[in-house]
């Protein structure tokens, strides 16, 4: 009998702690996905907002070159186009040797 | 203290008079020389101080066959500027130092290697003639400072003025280059040819600066 006095005493106690505990936790999932809803909010915002740019101002360059910068860069791109036209010579080159053959 | 330093500065005065008074084949009567950025490194534009000094190299040349080397007209376009040594280092002193303009040689890479002007780029003139669907003719345009739009078509409004070059008066590397440009789109009125390129470039005995 006094066992069972005691067990009553107790489930009353285990069950106030384990609501705070799983009301702990619903808390906390509930501020993750709210959270994860207002990022999508200000990714979503910053999408619209860069979608009402016109294409011109979206491709505008951040910062004018300096001379050095400019020349590099044009000087890049030559060498580029020049290696390009060598692999595209060797390819004819091996593309006709492979018709003969 | 201050003795030293007005000395000093005399000094000074006197050397940078002597190294102008020391030019005496000058550009003009006002212009001794020109300092222009080439290569990252500073480039004085002056003429050869010798006055016996003749010209060895293929621009001694008169005469090539024609076609197709023949002598191209004063204008090339109603619209598209024809300039002369000294509107070119103008050109050189305002636009390009500003980053505004941009002076062209729009020779093939085996000519530019034997010499170009201080302060220009090599931009050969096949890679404008290979059209805006060409990856290289686009990153090119993109940084003379034209825009593509999502539609495909090019807005050179903030683009530099450019000035072009090649050999010569009948060298046809520079003009199909500016013909290409215009079919392009550039407007006319920010494109300038040099059209005594390098030939009356050298005889008048301007520095040249091998890349």
């Amino acid at each position: 009998m006094k066992y069972l006095k005691k067990l009553l005493l107790f489930i009353p106690l285990i069950w106030v702690i384990t609501g705070c505990q799983q009301s702990e936790t619903e808390q906390q999932a509930n501020k993750q996905t709210e959270a994860s809803q207002q990022q999508v909010a200000v990714d979503e915002n910053k999408e619209s907002a860069s979608s009402k740019l016109t294409p011109l101002e979206n491709e505008q360059p951040d910062q004018p070159l300096s001379i050095d910068e400019f020349n590099d860069a044009i000087y890049e791109v030559v060498q580029d186009s020049i290696q390009d036209a060598v692999e595209n010579a060797v390819e004819d080159e091996v593309a006709k040797e492979e018709q003969q053959q | 203290m201050k003795k030293i330093l007005i000395t000093l500065l005399m000094l000074t005065g006197s050397w940078i008079i002597h190294a102008e008074d020391e030019v005496k084949i000058k550009i003009t009567a006002d212009l001794p020389y020109l300092d222009v950025r080439h290569n990252g490194e500073i480039v004085r534009i002056m003429r050869i101080q010798d006055p016996e000094h003749r010209l060895s190299n293929s621009y001694a040349k008169t005469s090539r066959p024609c076609p197709p080397f023949c002598v191209h007209p004063i204008k090339l376009t109603d619209k598209v500027q024809t300039v002369g040594v000294l509107e070119l280092l103008n050109f050189l002193d305002n636009q390009v130092k500003k980053g505004k303009g941009a002076l062209i040689d729009a020779r093939l890479p085996q000519w530019y290697e034997k010499g170009t002007i201080p302060g220009s780029v090599n931009i050969p003139f096949p890679i404008l003639t290979a059209g805006t669907e060409n990856p290289h003719t686009a990153r090119i345009l993109k940084l003379l400072g034209g825009n593509k739009s999502k539609d495909g078509s090019w807005n050179f409004e903030k683009a530099r003025e450019l000035m072009l070059f090649c050999n010569g008066l009948w060298c046809g590397q520079s003009t199909r280059a500016i013909k290409a440009l215009i079919k392009i789109g550039y407007p006319e009125n920010k494109l300038f040819w040099y059209r005594g390129g390098m030939q009356d470039w050298q005889l008048l005995g301007l520095t040249t600066v091998i890349p």
